[in-house]
C-alpha cells in the first residue's frame, strides 16, 4: 500500500500554539536574505517540512499536506489519511497556492474615502470604524441590523459567528451563501426520501450507475471523493466492468467517461427518468414493490410512455428500453442527479426522477447515506439570499460583512444584487482578495487566506478536517476569527468574548466537542489531530434504512419547442467550479478537459449548427436572453448536440484581478429573476438564446491541433472491447510491447545494440480505463516543475510550457471523446537524444532521458525531432509577479529564455528517494515516493516505478494484455506504457 | 658579390614567343625564366615540362592528415563521456564518415595552397629587378643569365627572334 | 563548347586589361545608390537581430511545433545559392567548359558570400547564440566536447569547410589579376594590390605550380560541392519527422540547390554585364549555356517532387500520406503550388530558343525560380513540422514576424552589399582567364 510507504517518510508536524507561526515571509517585496538569529522549530534549510491542513477552494473540504520549505509553502498534495482526499487532490487543490499567493490579494485594511477610492489603514483604525458602525447599527435596536455572509463554514468559526452575532443581539444573521447550493437536491429527496438535505453517497459498492447530468467527477458535492470511488466502481476488475450511462445535454468530462451518453435536450434529462422507470414497471422488471408505492409511481410516470419520453428528451426510445433493463438486471445500481438549479430547467423534476428510479432498487438505497449527510444541507436556499436582498433594499440592514463570497458576480444579473449592496449603508468585506462584492465595500479588513489560518472545516457529518497555519501571512492580513473577537471585545468588553484570540476559541470549541466524544486527554487528542489532519471517528458501518413516504410530485407537461434560438445549458468546470477558482494564474493556464481551451470562456455549439448560423470560431457573439445579454466567443466543437448552445460559469469578471478581469463570459447574466416556490432555487425556464454577430473576434486560445485522431487512433489511443480483452487474457497472449529493457532487443528490428540497466529503470503505466480527463496531474506538474506560465496572447501563439498535458480526440462519431495523458515518454531510442549537437538531452543510467538546461543553446531540433511533441521551448524568459514566485519550488532549475525542457520524471524526487533509501542502507523500493502527477491522480491512472524491479506494479501492469505503447511502430522504446481503454458494447 | 648580368627580351605575342623559346632551346642557351600574362599550355610544351608540378604530393599529405584528424577527432572525443544518445553505440562508426570526409577535404585543401606558395617561394613583398610591369599585362618575356662574354650574343639572338626590344640587366 | 563562348572582340590583352579593369574605377551614381540602399537592409537586419536577442525568440513567429521558421529556410536556401559558383568554377573547369571562363569569378565571389550569409542563419536562429561557441570541438576543462553523431555538427563541418574552400579557391584565382592591377596602379592602391597579389610574377615556374594547384583544388571542391548540399539535406533526413525522413533528400537538395544558384547568377550577371558593358564578354552563349543547365536542374528538382509524393503513398505510413496530401491541399498548398510552377514548370520554356535568348525572359525566369527555391525550403521545413505524427500537437507557423523579415530582407541586403563592393574593387572577370582564351598573333 503506497499510501503506508508515503506516511512513514513524509514527516508530518502540527505547529503547537499559534505562537509558532512560520517564519520568511512578512513583506512580499523583500529582497535580502537574512540567516535566522535563532531558526524557527521544525525548518530546516533545505529541508522539506509537511504540514497536514484542509483545502478550502470548494466545500469538499479534502486533507491537505502542505510541502513547507524555508517558511515557504511550495506544493500541496493529498492528506493520505484523510477520508475524504486519501493523498489526492484535484486540479482545484492543486492550484490553490496560487490563490495564496495571488497578488491581487488585499495588502492589508482599507477604507473607501470620499473619491470612492481605497486608503490603507492601520488594522486599529479599521476595527474600531467596524466597531464604531456595529454599535451603532445595534443602538438602533432590532434583531436584523448586522448581516454575515460567508461561505460555507462549519465548526469553532461558525460557533464564534453567531456567538458574536447573538452578542451583538442579532438573530439569524450569519447567511451562508454558496451558488451551488442544490435546492432542487435537497428537494428531491424530501419528495422521495422525506429527507431535506444532500447524503454521502457511496459510488464504490456500485455495479451501474446512471447520472441525470450530476458532473460528480468535476464539481458535483464532492468531486475528489468521488473520482476515488469511481475508480473502484467503473475500470475494469478483473473479467467484468460496471456500466455508467450518462444523460444530459452536454458532453461533460463526466459524460465522456460513460459507456453511454444519452444527448437530450436541455431539461428533459427527468423525462429520460421517467421513461426509464415505466419502462421497469411495464415489464415488471422490479418486483419487489410494496403495492402503494408502485401506484403511486405508476401514476407519476403513467402519463410517460417510454416513446413520448424519448420524443421529448430528443433521444432514441430503444435507448430509453435498454438503459431500463440494464437498470432492473443490475445488483446494485443507482441513479444520482445534479439538482443544480441554474443549470438546466426542470433540475428537481429530474432529480425526483432520479430518486424514483432509486427506490425501485432498495437493495442499494444504502448507497445513498444520509446519516453522514453533506454539511452543503446547511447552505443558505436562494430564496433565503432573494429574501435578504430585499431586506437590504428595504435599509432593514446597515452592517453587511462578506467574507470569501461572490454573490454580486454568481447571483443572477436579473436580481442586480449589486444595487441591493449599494442600498445597504455600511458594507464591510473580509475576503482575502479583491472580487466584484468587495469592490463595493467600505471596508477593507482582510482575513487569512487557509493556509495561514487556524480552524476547523467539516465537509459533512463525522469527518473534520482542521486547519493549521502552514507558513506565516504572506500580507498584511488577520484571522477573520481575530477580527471578530477583537471588535466584540471592542463592544462588548473583554468578558463577553473569553478567549485571547481565535486559536483560543478553537481550543475551547474542540475541547467541548472532545468532551462530549468522551475523549480523556485533550493534549493528545489536539495534538494528533492537527497532526493527521482532522478527526474522524470510524463510522458506523452500514446506513440507516431510509424509511420511503409515499411519493408525489407532478411532473410539468413536456413543454413544446417555445419561440426559436439555441436552449442554454449553463455548466460548471472543474477548473473554475463556480467562478471563485478565475483569478488563480494556473486556473486559466490549464486547458478545459474537453475544450481544450484556456484563457477565457467561449459558447459551445455543434460545428453543424454553427455552419447553419454562419459562425465560425473565434466569432465574438452578443448572446440574449429575455433577461440579459453577454458577448462571448464561438467555439463549434461536438461537445454539445445540434441545436443547444452551452456556455461555462467561471469568467467573465469584471472585476476578480489581472488574471480573471475581462475574459468572457458569465451566464449567470443570462438567468432570469424568479424564483421556484416549489424548491426554492432560483427559478430556471427553458432559454432560448438570440444569437448575433457583433463583427469583432476574440481568438480562442485552445491547446488542441485537432478534434479528430485522423485514422491514427492505432498509433495513439487504441480501445479494447471487454470480450477481446477476456478472451486474450484467457488464452494467455502477451500484448505486443518493445520493452525499454535489455529483454526490449528483436535482432530483426533493432540496428542498435541493446540496452543495459543495472539499478533502476524508471518508466511510467497509464491506465486509460482509469483515467477520467480531470487533469489534477497537469495541476501537480506545473506546481511541482516551476512550469513557466505564458499567458493568454502566448497561448495564443502555441506556447504553452506545459510537461504533461490530457490530450483529447473526438472518435471519428463525434459522439465521444479519448483522453491520451501525454508526457515524454523517455524512450530507449529517444530521437530527440541524438540530434543535439552538444549532447544537453542524452539518457542515464537509470533511462530517463535527461534535458540539461544550462548545457542547451537552443537549436530546438530535439524537439523537432521528437514525435510526442513533449518538449517546450523557453521563447521569453517568462517571468511571474510577487508574490507568486514564493511558490517556486526551490528543488527545480527555473529556466531561462532560449533553453529546451521537459518532463524529467520528477528527478529530484527520484534522486531525493535514493538518498533516503542510502541512509538506510537499502534500494529504493517500490512505492517509496512517486512523481508529483502520479502522486496526485484521484483514480490512480498514473503509476510510476522502476522496471529493473520485477516485483514493482510497473513491471506487473506492463503485461497486461492492454498494454500498448504510443506510435509503437517509430521503435522508439517509450518507458511510458499505456493500457488501453475497455469499452462495452451495450446491447441497444 | 658580383653583379649578375641578365638579358630579357620583352614579346608581344603568343607564337613569336613560343617560337623564341624553342629555337633558344635549339641553339642551347638555358632560359631561366619565361614570363608571362596568362597561363599557357603552348609555353609548357615548348620549355617540354610536365602537366601536374611537385604540388600535388602536398595535397596527398593533407588529404592522408585530414581524414586522420576527422576520425580521430570523433572517436577522440566520443570516447571522453561514452553517452548513450537515442540508443546509438557511443562510438560511432557510421557518422565518422562526414567528419572523415570535411577535414579531408579541408586540410587538403590548406596543404595544396601551403605546397604552391612554398614552391613558388611566395609571398615575397620585392620583385626581381629584370620585371618588367608589362609581364602582368599584355607582353612577354625570357630571362637569360649570361657572361660580358656571351651577354651580346644573347641579346642579338632574341633580337633576332622577334622580340620588340631586348634590355641588359645588372643585379 | 566551342571557342565562340569565349570573349569576343577584344584587340589585344591590352584591350582586356582596359575594358574589365576600366570598369572598375568609376561605376557611378546608380552604383552609389545601390550601395546607400543595401546598406540601410544590412542595418535593418542588424538591428531586428539585436532585438531577438535582447527578448528572446519569442520575437519570431515560430512555434510549438513548427520549432523552425525562416531561419533555417534562408539558411538552406543561402547555402543552395552558393553551390553554382563552385559548379560553375569547379566542375565545368574539369569538365573544360570554356564557356565559364568569363562568369567564374563572379560566381566564385557570389558562392563565398552566399556561404558567409548562410552561416549566420543558424546562429540567428539560436536559442543562446552567445553560447554558439560550444559546438566548437575546443579543448576545455570541464572536457565537454561536441556531439559528432549530431546532424548539426556535420554542418557545421560542411559548411565551414565549404567556405575555407571556396574562399581559397576564389582567392588564388585571383592573384594573376592582382598582380594585373598592381602593376597598372602607382602609390597606395599599388601598395595594397601589391601585398595581396603576393608578390606574384607571372613566370613559367608561377603558371605552372599555380595550374598544378588549381586543378587540386578543382578536383577537391568537387566533391566538396556534393558532399556540402548533402549534409544539409541530412539535418532533415536524419530526423524521424514525415515529410522529412526520405532517402532521396541528398540529391534533391543538392539539385535544387544548383537550380537556386544558376538563377542567382542569370539575376546578377545580367545587369552587371549591362552595367559594365561586358555583352562582348558574357556573350549570349554563355547565359544560354546557364540556361541549359538549368532546364537540367529544373528537370531533376521537378521528378524529385514527383517521386518524393510517390514514396509517400508507396510508404503506407499514416502520417506520411497525409504530410503530402496535406502539402498539396492544406495551409501552405500555394506555396506547394507555386514552388512546382515556379521551379519545375517554368524551366521548361527555356527549351526554346527563343526564350533562351531573350534577356528579359531569362532575367524573370531567374527570379522565378529564386522564389520557388525559396518556397520549397518553406514547404519541405515548416510544412512538414506543422502536420507531424500527433494531431493534437499540429499547429500553424501563419507568417513572419516582422522581426523575421527584417532580417530577411537584412540578408539580402547583405549579399548585394557585398557583391556590389566586390564589383567595384575586384575584377569581376578574370582577365588571365580571358588572355588565356584569346586569339592575338601576328601572322606573317
Amino acid at each position: 500500500m503506497p499510501d503506508l510507504c508515503r506516511r512513514d517518510f513524509l514527516k508530518l508536524f502540527g505547529i503547537a500554539g499559534s505562537g509558532a507561526v512560520l517564519y520568511g515571509c512578512g513583506e512580499p517585496a523583500t529582497r535580502y536574505l537574512i540567516p535566522y538569529i535563532n531558526p524557527p522549530e521544525d525548518v530546516v534549510p533545505g529541508k522539506a517540512v509537511y504540514y497536514a491542513t484542509t483545502c478550502r477552494e470548494c466545500p469538499a473540504g479534502c486533507g491537505m499536506l502542505a510541502k513547507n520549505r524555508e517558511g515557504r509553502i511550495v506544493k500541496v498534495e493529498g492528506n493520505p489519511s484523510h477520508p475524504v482526499s486519501r493523498g489526492k487532490l484535484c486540479l482545484r487543490g492543486q492550484a490553490s497556492l496560487h490563490g495564496l499567493y495571488n497578488p491581487d490579494r488585499f495588502w492589508g485594511p482599507m477604507q473607501r474615502n470620499v473619491y470612492g477610492a481605497l486608503d490603507p489603514i492601520t488594522w486599529e483604525r479599521g476595527e474600531a470604524i467596524l466597531a464604531e458602525k456595529l454599535s451603532a447599527a445595534m443602538a438602533k435596536g432590532g434583531g436584523g441590523r448586522i448581516v454575515i455572509v460567508t461561505g460555507l463554514v462549519t465548526g469553532a468559526i461558525k460557533d464564534l459567528t453567531e456567538m458574536w452575532l447573538s452578542e451583538m443581539g442579532q438573530e439569524n444573521g450569519h447567511i451562508m451563501y454558496e451558488p451551488w447550493s442544490y435546492e432542487s437536491l435537497k428537494k428531491a429527496n424530501q419528495v422521495v426520501f422525506g429527507r431535506d438535505a444532500v447524503p454521502q453517497y457511496r459510488f464504490d459498492e456500485l455495479d451501474f450507475l446512471i447520472s441525470f447530468n450530476a458532473g460528480f467527477l468535476e464539481t458535483w458535492i464532492s468531486n475528489l471523493e468521488f473520482a476515488r470511488q469511481y475508480a473502484s466502481f467503473h475500470p475494469i476488475s478483473g473479467e467484468s466492468k460496471n456500466v455508467f450511462v450518462f444523460v444530459g445535454p452536454r458532453l461533460s468530462m463526466t459524460a465522456n467517461n460513460a459507456d453511454l451518453w444519452i444527448a437530450t435536450r436541455p431539461g428533459t434529462e427527468y423525462a429520460v427518468g421517467l421513461g426509464i422507470i415505466r419502462a421497469i414497471l411495464d415489464k415488471k422488471l422490479a418486483p419487489d414493490q410494496p403495492a402503494e408505492r408502485r401506484a403511486a409511481i405508476e401514476s407519476m410516470v403513467s402519463a410517460w410512455p417510454v416513446e413520448r419520453a424519448a420524443a421529448t428528451a430528443g433521444c432514441d426510445p430503444k435507448l430509453i428500453e435498454s438503459v431500463a433493463r440494464l437498470f432492473a438486471g443490475a445488483a446494485r445500481p443507482l441513479a444520482i442527479a445534479e439538482g443544480l438549479p441554474q443549470c438546466v430547467p426542470n433540475a428537481t423534476e429530474t432529480a425526483v426522477a432520479a430518486n424514483l428510479l432509486c427506490t425501485l432498487k432498495p437493495a442499494s438505497l444504502s448507497a445513498i447515506d444520509f446519516s453522514c449527510e453533506s454539511s452543503r444541507t446547511y447552505v443558505a436556499r436562494a430564496d433565503a439570499i432573494k429574501a435578504l436582498a430585499d431586506r437590504m433594499r428595504s435599509r432593514e440592514i446597515d452592517v453587511l460583512i462578506f467574507q470569501g463570497v461572490n454573490p454580486v458576480f454568481s447571483l443572477p444579473k436579473a436580481w442586480d444584487f449589486a444595487a441591493a449592496i449599494k442600498s445597504v449603508p455600511f458594507v464591510a468585506t473580509f475576503s482575502p482578495a479583491i472580487d466584484e462584492t468587495s469592490a463595493l465595500a467600505h471596508l477593507v479588513l482582510p482575513s487569512h487566506y487557509s493556509f495561514e489560518s487556524w480552524g476547523d472545516y467539516s465537509p459533512g457529518k463525522g469527518v473534520t478536517g482542521f486547519l493549521q497555519p502552514v507558513m506565516g501571512p504572506v500580507f498584511n492580513t488577520k484571522h477573520t476569527g481575530d477580527i471578530l473577537i477583537s471588535t466584540g471585545k471592542k463592544i462588548k468588553g473583554e468578558e463577553s468574548f473569553p478567549f485571547r484570540d481565535f486559536y483560543d476559541a478553537l481550543q475551547g470549541y474542540w475541547t467541548r466537542i472532545s468532551a462530549e466524544a468522551g475523549i480523556k486527554s485533550f493534549d493528545d487528542f489536539w495534538q494528533n489531530s492537527i497532526m493527521q489532519g482532522g478527526y474522524w471517528p470510524e463510522q458506523t458501518a452500514k446506513a440507516p434504512e431510509l424509511s420511503l413516504p409515499a411519493p408525489s410530485f407532478n411532473f410539468p407537461e413536456s413543454e413544446q419547442e417555445t419561440g426559436t434560438g439555441l436552449p442554454l445549458v449553463v455548466y460548471p468546470t472543474v477548473q473554475f467550479y463556480d467562478g471563485r477558482m478565475a483569478n488563480h494564474l494556473w486556473v486559466q493556464e490549464f486547458p478545459d478537459p474537453m475544450t481544450q481551451v484556456t484563457w477565457g470562456g467561449w459558447l459551445e455549439i455543434h460545428p453543424e449548427t454553427a455552419g447553419k448560423l454562419g459562425l465560425k470560431k473565434g466569432d465574438l457573439l452578443r448572446v440574449k436572453t429575455d433577461y440579459g445579454a453577454i458577448e462571448i466567443p464561438a467555439l463549434p466543437i461536438y461537445t454539445v448536440p445540434e441545436g443547444v448552445a452551452a456556455i461555462p460559469v467561471g469568467q467573465g469578471h469584471w472585476n476578480f484581478g489581472r488574471f480573471a478581469t475581462g475574459l468572457p463570459a458569465n451566464p449567470f447574466e443570462l438567468l432570469g429573476p424568479d424564483l421556484d416556490l416549489v424548491s426554492g432555487a432560483t427559478l430556471r425556464p427553458g432559454l432560448n438564446l438570440k444569437i448575433e454577430k457583433t463583427g469583432k473576434t476574440f481568438d480562442i486560445a485552445n491547446t488542441d491541433g485537432s478534434f479528430f485522431l485522423h485514422g491514427r487512433e492505432e498509433d495513439f489511443v487504441p480501445v479494447i472491447s471487454l470480450e477481446e480483452r477476456n478472451r486474450m487474457a484467457a488464452s494467455g497472449e502477451k500484448p505486443y510491447i518493445d520493452y525499454p529493457l535489455p529483454a526490449g532487443y528483436q535482432e530483426s528490428k533493432d540496428f542498435y545494440p541493446r540496452h543495459t540497466y543495472s539499478d533502476y529503470r524508471w518508466a511510467m503505466v497509464v491506465d486509460l480505463d482509469r483515467c477520467i480527463g480531470c487533469g489534477a496531474c497537469v495541476a501537480a506538474c506545473y506546481s511541482e516543475n516551476n512550469v513557466a506560465l505564458v499567458k493568454r496572447d502566448q497561448m495564443l501563439r502555441g506556447r504553452e510550457m506545459s510537461w504533461i498535458r490530457v490530450q483529447r480526440y473526438f472518435n471519428e462519431d463525434a459522439k465521444g471523446a479519448r483522453w491520451l495523458v501525454m508526457l515524454c515518454q523517455h524512450c530507449d531510442n529517444a530521437p530527440c537524444e541524438y540530434v543535439c549537437p552538444i549532447f544537453a538531452p542524452h539518457h542515464s543510467e537509470e533511462g530517463l532521458n535527461n534535458q540539461v538546461y544550462n548545457r542547451c543553446f537552443g537549436t530546438r531540433f530535439c524537439s523537432q525531432n521528437d514525435p510526442y511533441k513533449v518538449r517546450r521551448f523557453n521563447w521569453y524568459t517568462f517571468t511571474r509577479p510577487e508574490p507568486l514566485k514564493w511558490q517556486l519550488n526551490p528543488d527545480v532549475t527555473v529556466r531561462q529564455k532560449g533553453v529546451m525542457e521537459k518532463c524529467s520524471f520528477c528527478v529530484h524526487r527520484i534522486i531525493e528517494a535514493k538518498l533516503e533509501a542510502t541512509m538506510k542502507g537499502r534500494k529504493v523500493r517500490d512505492g517509496d515516493f512517486t512523481t508529483a502527477c502520479a502522486q496526485t491522480c484521484p483514480t490512480e491512472a498514473l503509476i510510476f516505478g522502476s522496471l529493473v524491479d520485477p516485483e514493482s506494479r510497473v513491471s506487473k501492469l506492463i503485461n497486461d494484455v492492454r498494454a500498448y505503447q504510443v506510435l509503437q511502430h517509430l521503435n522508439t522504446k517509450p518507458a511510458v506504457i499505456y493500457l488501453k481503454r475497455v469499452i462495452e458494447e451495450l446491447r441497444v | 658579390m658580383a653583379k649578375k648580368l641578365a638579358v630579357v627580351g620583352i614579346f608581344a605575342y603568343l607564337n613569336e614567343l613560343v617560337s623564341a623559346i624553342e629555337d633558344l632551346r635549339r641553339q642551347k642557351v638555358s632560359i631561366d625564366a619565361v614570363y608571362s600574362p596568362l597561363r599557357s599550355e603552348q609555353i609548357r610544351e615548348a620549355l617540354g615540362e610536365p602537366i601536374l608540378g611537385p604540388g600535388r604530393f602536398f595535397t596527398l599529405t593533407g588529404a592522408v592528415l585530414g581524414l586522420l584528424t576527422g576520425m580521430f577527432l570523433a572517436w577522440y572525443t566520443e570516447t571522453q563521456w561514452m553517452f548513450d544518445i537515442g540508443g546509438k553505440p557511443a562510438i560511432g562508426i557510421v557518422p565518422v564518415v562526414i567528419p572523415a570526409f570535411e577535414f579531408f577535404i579541408l586540410i587538403a585543401v590548406l596543404f595544396t595552397l601551403g605546397g604552391f606558395l612554398f614552391l613558388n617561394r611566395i609571398p615575397s613583398m620585392r620583385l626581381p629587378a629584370h620585371y618588367d610591369k608589362r609581364f602582368s599585362q599584355d607582353r612577354f618575356g625570357i630571362l637569360v643569365y649570361c657572361t660580358e662574354a656571351n651577354c651580346e650574343s644573347v641579346s642579338r639572338i632574341l633580337k633576332n627572334l622577334g622580340a620588340e626590344e631586348v634590355s641588359r640587366i645588372e643585379e | 563548347m566551342s571557342e565562340a563562348a569565349g570573349p569576343q572582340g577584344l584587340t589585344g590583352y591590352g584591350a582586356a586589361d582596359d575594358q574589365i579593369l576600366g570598369a572598375m574605377w568609376n561605376p557611378g551614381r546608380v552604383y552609389w545608390t545601390f550601395v546607400a540602399i543595401t546598406a540601410l537592409g544590412v542595418l535593418i537586419g542588424a538591428s531586428c537581430w539585436a532585438y531577438q536577442i535582447a527578448t528572446g525568440l519569442g520575437a519570431a513567429n515560430i512555434l510549438h511545433p513548427a520549432m523552425w521558421g525562416t531561419y533555417l529556410v534562408n539558411f538552406v536556401f543561402w547555402v543552395g545559392i552558393a553551390h553554382s559558383g563552385t559548379l560553375i568554377s569547379a566542375i565545368l573547369f574539369l569538365f573544360r567548359a570554356s564557356w565559364r571562363t568569363t562568369i567564374s569569378r563572379s560566381s566564385e565571389a557570389m558562392t563565398v558570400f552566399a556561404v558567409m550569409i548562410a552561416g549566420m542563419f543558424p546562429l540567428i536562429h539560436l536559442g543562446r547564440v552567445w553560447l554558439v561557441y560550444w559546438i566548437v570541438p575546443y579543448p576545455n576543462q570541464r572536457n565537454l566536447w561536441p556531439n559528432f553523431q549530431s546532424p548539426l555538427v556535420f554542418d557545421v563541418v560542411a559548411v565551414s569547410t565549404y567556405l575555407t574552400v571556396s574562399f581559397l579557391f576564389w582567392y588564388t584565382g585571383l592573384m594573376p589579376d592582382l598582380a594585373t592591377i598592381r602593376d597598372r596602379t602607382a602609390g597606395i592602391k599599388n601598395r595594397i594590390y601589391g601585398f595581396f597579389s603576393l608578390g606574384w610574377r607571372g613566370s613559367e615556374k608561377t603558371w605552372k605550380t599555380y595550374g598544378t594547384a588549381y586543378l587540386l583544388f578543382a578536383a577537391l571542391a568537387t566533391p566538396l560541392v556534393i558532399s556540402v548540399h548533402s549534409v544539409v539535406s541530412w539535418d532533415f533526413a536524419l530526423g524521424i519527422v514525415p515529410g522529412w525522413h526520405s532517402t532521396i533528400f541528398a540529391p534533391y537538395f543538392v539539385a535544387g540547390a544548383i537550380h537556386s544558384g544558376l538563377a542567382m547568377v542569370l539575376v546578377l550577371l545580367i545587369p552587371m554585364r549591362k552595367i559594365f558593358r561586358f555583352e562582348n564578354l558574357i556573350t549570349m552563349e554563355v547565359l544560354e549555356n546557364v540556361a541549359k543547365t538549368i532546364i537540367l536542374t529544373g528537370l531533376i528538382v521537378g521528378y524529385s517532387y514527383a517521386i518524393e509524393h510517390f514514396l509517400a503513398w508507396y510508404s503506407g505510413g499514416k502520417a506520411e500520406e497525409q504530410q503530402y496530401m496535406w502539402r498539396m491541399t492544406g495551409y501552405y498548398s500555394w506555396c506547394f503550388w507555386l514552388m512546382v510552377i515556379c521551379n519545375a514548370v517554368v524551366p521548361i520554356a527555356l527549351f526554346f530558343k527563343k526564350v533562351r535568348t531573350s534577356i528579359p525572359a531569362l532575367f524573370s525566369i531567374g527570379i522565378l525560380v529564386l522564389i520557388g527555391m525559396w518556397l520549397e525550403r518553406l514547404v519541405i521545413i515548416v510544412g512538414s513540422e506543422a502536420h507531424e505524427f500527433d494531431p493534437y500537437s499540429w499547429g500553424l507557423y501563419k507568417y513572419p514576424s516582422i522581426v523575421e523579415w527584417g532580417i530577411l530582407i537584412g540578408s539580402f541586403s547583405l549579399f548585394f552589399f557585398l557583391f556590389l563592393l566586390f564589383a567595384k574593387f575586384l575584377p569581376t572577370i578574370s582577365v588571365a582567364d580571358v588572355k588565356e582564351k584569346m586569339q592575338v598573333r601576328r601572322d606573317d
